[in-house]
C-alpha cells in the first residue's frame, strides 16, 4: 500500500514554495510601502508645524524690528540674518547643525534667548531684503535641498514680512520712523 | 494499469486550474486597489502642500497690503496686485481677487478681503482662501 499514498512531488513542492514566496514578498513590501508612508507623512506633519512656527516667530522679529544686516540696498539672498530692535536687542537668524538657530542678544551682547527649528527636509533659509516704495519687506524662503528623483515640487512663496510695522504709529521718541 | 484498490489515489484532491485562477485574480484586484490607495494618499498630500503654498500666499500678500497708505487701499489699486511666480506655478488656475470695503463703526475703516481659489486635478474649483483684514484711516500717518 505504500504505493499507493500519495506524496507530494518535488516540482509541486518548489511550485507551492515559489508561489508563497511571492505572496509573502508583496506582503512585505505593501508593509515596508505603508511604514514608509507613516514615516513621511509623519515628517510631513513635523515640517508643516515647524514651519509655520519659525514663520510666525519671524514675522513677528521683523516686524518689531527697526533694522536688518544685510543692508535692504545690499541686493542679494543671505543665510542669515540679523535684526536691531529699538531696545538695542538684537535677533539672530543663521543655520547650525542642520537646525536654523534663532539668538536673541542684549544691548551689552549677551545671549537672552535660544531656539533652534529642525525641519526635517533639511531645508535651508534663504532671506532676502528688499525695498519697495520706501518699505522694507524681508522675506525668509525655505529651500530644500535638490534631490531629482522627486521630480517636481512645489516652490515655497516664502514669508514676507514688513520691516518695522508694529512701530508705525509710535512718534519718533519711542522708536517709531 | 491502475490497482483497483487505489482509490485513494483518485480521489486525491489538488487545486484546480479553475481553483488557482481565481485566487491569483482576488489577489490582483487586492494588489491594484492598494495601490490606488497609494496614490490616492500621495494626491491629498500634494493637495494639502498647495493649500500651504497658497495660505502663505495669501498672508504675504496681506503683509504687502499693509505697508500701503490709505488712500492706496481702494479696490482698483488692489486689484493690480499680482501672485508671485511660486503661487502661479504651485497653483494652477490660480485666481485671486481683492476688494477693500469701506465701514465707518467704530471707526473709519476699510474691510480688505483676499479671496485665492485654483483649480484641482480634475479641472474644478478648489474650495477658496479666505483672508480678511482692517485697516483704519488712524494710520495715515505712517
Amino acid at each position: 500500500m505504500k504505493r499507493a499514498r500519495p506524496g507530494l512531488v518535488l516540482v509541486e513542492l518548489l511550485l507551492s514554495m515559489s508561489g508563497l514566496l511571492i505572496i509573502v514578498g508583496l506582503c512585505v513590501s505593501l508593509l515596508y510601502g505603508l511604514l514608509k508612508l507613516d514615516r513621511v507623512a509623519r515628517d510631513h506633519f513635523a515640517e508643516a508645524t515647524t514651519r509655520d512656527r519659525l514663520t510666525r516667530q519671524f514675522r513677528l522679529d521683523v516686524r518689531a524690528a527697526t533694522r536688518t544686516v544685510p543692508d535692504p540696498d545690499a541686493a542679494g539672498v543671505t543665510d542669515r540674518l540679523e535684526l536691531g530692535l529699538p531696545g538695542g536687542r538684537i535677533v539672530d537668524y543663521r543655520v547650525r547643525n542642520g537646525r536654523i538657530v534663532r539668538d536673541v542678544r542684549n544691548e551689552g551682547g549677551d545671549p537672552v534667548s535660544h531656539e533652534a527649528y529642525r525641519l526635517p527636509s533639511k531645508a535651508e533659509p534663504r532671506f532676502q531684503v528688499r525695498r519697495s516704495d520706501g518699505d522694507v519687506f524681508v522675506t525668509l524662503q525655505l529651500i530644500r535641498p535638490s534631490n531629482p528623483a522627486r521630480g517636481r515640487l512645489i516652490r515655497d512663496p516664502g514669508a514676507e514680512a514688513l520691516l518695522a510695522r508694529d512701530l508705525r504709529f509710535l512718534s519718533a521718541g519711542e522708536g517709531g520712523r | 494499469m491502475m490497482p483497483c484498490g487505489s482509490t485513494a489515489s483518485q480521489r486525491r484532491r489538488a487545486f484546480t486550474l479553475l481553483e488557482v485562477t481565481i485566487t491569483a485574480l482576488l489577489l490582483i484586484i487586492a494588489m491594484t486597489v492598494t495601490l490606488q490607495v497609494l496614490g490616492w494618499v500621495a494626491t491629498e498630500r500634494r493637495a494639502a502642500d498647495r493649500r500651504q503654498c497658497a495660505l502663505h500666499e495669501a498672508a504675504n500678500l496681506m503683509e504687502r497690503v499693509a505697508g500701503r497708505r490709505w488712500d492706496e487701499l481702494t479696490t482698483e489699486t488692489l486689484r493690480r496686485i499680482t501672485l508671485s511666480d511660486e503661487a502661479k506655478q504651485a497653483l494652477p488656475g490660480a485666481e485671486l481677487s481683492m476688494a477693500a470695503e469701506e465701514s465707518k463703526e467704530p471707526a473709519p475703516a476699510r474691510r480688505i478681503s483676499l479671496r485665492l481659489r485654483w483649480r484641482n486635478r480634475s479641472g474644478g474649483w478648489e474650495s477658496p482662501i479666505l483672508l480678511t483684514a482692517w485697516a483704519y484711516r488712524n494710520g495715515e500717518h505712517r
